[in-house]
């Protein structure tokens, strides 16, 4: 038996120094990596509604830092991070339905988004705070910490930063899954209900506004055009919870509520394609300038 | 608890370590010590459940005796009929009810009649299917004077209970196992060693292989109406190793950990995929269920004596009964009827038995005419999957189907990138590894003997790196549905 285990030890002791060497060099590379970004006066943040409606290139300097399934939490982190190396002059967030649909809260949690979410935010995470904001949050600690060992542990890695997204496009037209994107923003797979909006992520789409306005930077919330085969299945209680919000924040938003683009400009039926989006690109750098 | 879980990962070391630090002194101690353990382990999945092993338990522990002491012929066939029923009974309620119902609807709504009978909600108890053949052979065995039922209660709730092949075998006989609960183990540090060796390639076979090919083999089977034959086929190829990877994945941490514990469980997978025909396919794969319908559905038929078409009527029925065994769908059964068409031919030309001997057995590689059958062997065995993957007969004989008709306008649904080249070089490494110890137990059974140290170091440490890597995803084992 004692022969048994001094095996295993030695054999674990080899594997615990490769995982040690290879954790000292990635803590080391990930906390001296500099984040290197586009210093533009535009930025835009938010989830793959604004990364593929707004094309930055259309934008005398703009930088679309955007990443699919992005919730108000992360985006403040990111702001945060972005305002230690610079200060913008404008900020644009998405501000869609599903921003503020409770659908937002499962991504530190639900195993099919939480790893992806860890490996974006361990560098600019704030957990500390959004526990103390809403001790009720659900964070996947398992699956959290597997992810830091395996992330850390496993090999030398050159790159460490993951939270900067960018504009990224398609002429594909296929507006077919308006039902599969409609009850995964706005009904939970285990109740079949329909979810409640996020008080969390209301409260950090706030604190990104009060940032803003401290740091003199004009933040913009704008609605991405949904089609119309989407809206029609976002439930009633959502759609007037988001209309109260959008006259509580009326003195940021661009209502884009008039839009309806034919089918031939979405790339699905809750995104555009690469047409819709130089035509709304365009037309919100026009109503920017007009209310300058 | 999933062996392939965090959870278990903390179980394993800390049983193991209380076992022979603590328990190990007296036989007793041992049993309840391992039958408490394995309840914990069942429980950990769903605890309402164990009554349900308690049932199976009691019920055989007390039939075991009663038939040793009774002597009338009578008694003795109603005690063994109670036992089949109470534990076939069990297993047809939870998991065949809704099959049958549902087919009885069917079957009145095509004669014109509908009738209104709800299906049962019901959760299938994990490895229900296992632990009811393990206790019925127990009975069966008794009844048939082949063993002496035992006295000692703690010994037969271990033996039925015992956590590493509970919820997916190998299905254990008494005859084989129960002893071994009889007696104290000592630790062996050669049998521990190779247990941890097993241990490691069946993590590999389920946490790298088939959870990989899981990924590929489920994109295509779930959007097979838009795949190409190419896609198709490779859809098929992978669920392929899906399943090998995942069972006999299974089986290797099962037998290993099993060693760990100082008892000896039977070789489950012996390299099926290096088979020359479908006959040695089947004596490869899932050894200790066809050996269970062998010697209890197989040979009370007849076998293979008698005419010729009493021989293809028993293999007939064995491959159905298999095929049923795996699931209440109708896509089991006709895998189970396909792979008795591959059979019979060989049975009606006797050459069943041609191929006893491991492939290749004095060379390194095969000759034309082995590959060949090897090859033509996994193709057929390919085919036989996709029926055991479809959700239904429609979809499967719809997947065929497209596979001939050459939808080659259609795309393979896969992309060439970084990861499918990853898994298809991890199945080479897989096959490499498994062919070069496909004479022994277990792929990595006797390395130290036959590998140079540092390319051993070096494969451990590979191997378990690439378990590292690709775990967490915690994906469930197949099998456990059957």
């Amino acid at each position: 038996m004692k022969r048994f285990i001094k095996k295993i030890f030695y054999y674990l002791l080899g594997l615990m120094i490769l995982l040690l060497t290879n954790l000292t060099f990635n803590i080391i590379k990930s906390n001296s990596e500099e984040l290197k970004i586009k210093k533009s006066s535009v930025v835009i943040i938010g989830d793959s509604h604004p990364l593929k409606a707004i094309d930055p290139n259309l934008f005398i300097n703009a930088n679309n830092i955007c990443q699919g399934a992005e919730n108000y939490i992360i985006s403040y982190w990111k702001l945060k991070k972005i305002l230690s190396l610079y200060t913008p002059d404008t900020i644009i967030i998405g501000f869609s339905n599903h921003n503020i649909s409770e659908f937002n809260d499962i991504k530190f949690y639900e195993k099919k988004y939480a790893s992806t979410m860890f490996k974006r935010v361990f560098l600019i995470q704030d957990f500390k705070s959004l526990k103390k904001l809403n001790n009720n949050f659900k964070i996947n600690k398992k699956e959290y910490y597997t992810f830091i060992l395996k992330y850390f542990c496993l090999y030398p890695k050159f790159n460490h930063i993951h939270f900067i997204g960018t504009y990224e496009n398609s002429k594909i037209s296929e507006i077919t899954n308006a039902e599969e994107r409609a009850n995964r923003h706005f009904y939970n797979d285990d109740t079949d209900l329909s979810y409640d909006f996020s008080k969390t992520n209301i409260s950090y789409l706030d604190s990104i506004i009060f940032t803003c306005k401290k740091n003199n930077i004009v933040p913009i919330l704008v609605q991405a055009p949904v089609h119309k085969s989407y809206y029609n299945l976002i439930p009633e209680k959502n759609k007037n919870k988001y209309e109260f919000l959008k006259e509580k924040y009326s003195n940021y938003l661009i209502n884009f509520d008039e839009i309806n683009y034919p089918d031939s400009l979405f790339y699905d039926s809750d995104h555009l394609n690469e047409y819709g989006a130089k035509l709304f690109t365009k037309k919100l750098i026009n109503t920017m300038n007009k209310n300058k | 608890m999933l062996f392939n879980s965090i959870d278990f990962a903390i179980f394993l070391p800390l049983t193991f370590i209380l076992f022979w630090t603590l328990f190990y002194k007296k036989t007793i101690l041992q049993n309840v010590f391992l039958t408490t353990v394995s309840f914990i382990f069942y429980g950990w999945w769903d605890w309402r459940f164990l009554s349900l092993i308690t049932i199976s338990i009691i019920v055989d522990y007390l039939i075991g005796i009663l038939l040793n002491n009774r002597k009338g012929k009578l008694i003795r066939k109603i005690l063994l009929a109670t036992s089949i029923g109470v534990n076939l009974g069990l297993l047809a309620y939870f998991k065949y009810a809704n099959f049958f119902i549902d087919n009885f609807i069917d079957a009145f709504s095509l004669l014109g009649k509908s009738i209104d009978i709800q299906s049962i909600n019901l959760i299938l108890p994990v490895g229900i299917s296992f632990y009811t053949f393990q206790t019925l052979s127990y009975t069966i065995d008794v009844y048939n004077k082949k063993i002496n039922a035992t006295n000692n209660f703690f010994a037969f709730t271990a033996f039925v209970s015992f956590f590493p092949q509970l919820v997916a075998g190998p299905i254990e006989r008494a005859k084989n196992l129960l002893p071994q609960f009889l007696q104290t183990r000592r630790f062996n540090f050669n049998t521990s060693r190779d247990g941890l060796q097993q241990i490691l390639w069946g993590m590999f076979k389920k946490i790298v292989i088939a959870d990989n090919c899981a990924y590929y083999a489920n994109t295509i089977f779930n959007n097979y109406t838009e795949a190409s034959s190419v896609g198709l086929i490779i859809g098929a190829i992978f669920f392929t190793f899906q399943i090998y990877g995942d069972f006999s994945g299974y089986s290797d941490i099962a037998i290993g950990t099993a060693k760990l514990f100082g008892f000896k469980l039977k070789q489950n997978f012996a390299f099926p995929y290096f088979s020359r025909d479908i006959a040695e396919f089947w004596r490869r794969w899932h050894i200790s269920l066809s050996s269970w319908f062998k010697d209890y559905v197989y040979i009370p038929l007849g076998g293979s004596k008698g005419s010729v078409f009493k021989k293809i009527r028993n293999v007939f029925i064995i491959f159905l009964v298999s095929g049923f065994w795996h699931g209440a769908n109708w896509t089991f059964i006709f895998w189970g009827i396909l792979n008795a068409i591959y059979f019979i031919p060989l049975m009606i030309l006797k050459r069943n038995r041609h191929n006893t001997e491991v492939i290749a057995k004095y060379q390194n590689m095969p000759n034309i005419k082995e590959f060949l059958n090897m090859i033509t062997t996994f193709s057929l065995t390919v085919l036989a999957w996709i029926l055991f993957r479809s959700k239904n007969m429609y979809e499967a004989t719809d997947y065929i189907y497209n596979i001939f008709i050459f939808p080659l306008a259609k795309p393979t649904l896969i992309s060439i990138d970084i990861k499918l080249i990853a898994i298809t070089c991890l199945i080479i490494f897989l096959i490499i590894i498994e062919w070069n110890g496909r004479a022994f137990e277990h792929a990595l059974k006797d390395i130290n003997k036959r590998w140079n140290k540092w390319i051993r170091i070096t494969t451990y440490y590979t191997i378990v790196m690439l378990i590292l890597y690709y775990f967490g995803k915690e994906e469930e084992f197949i099998y456990f549905q059957f």
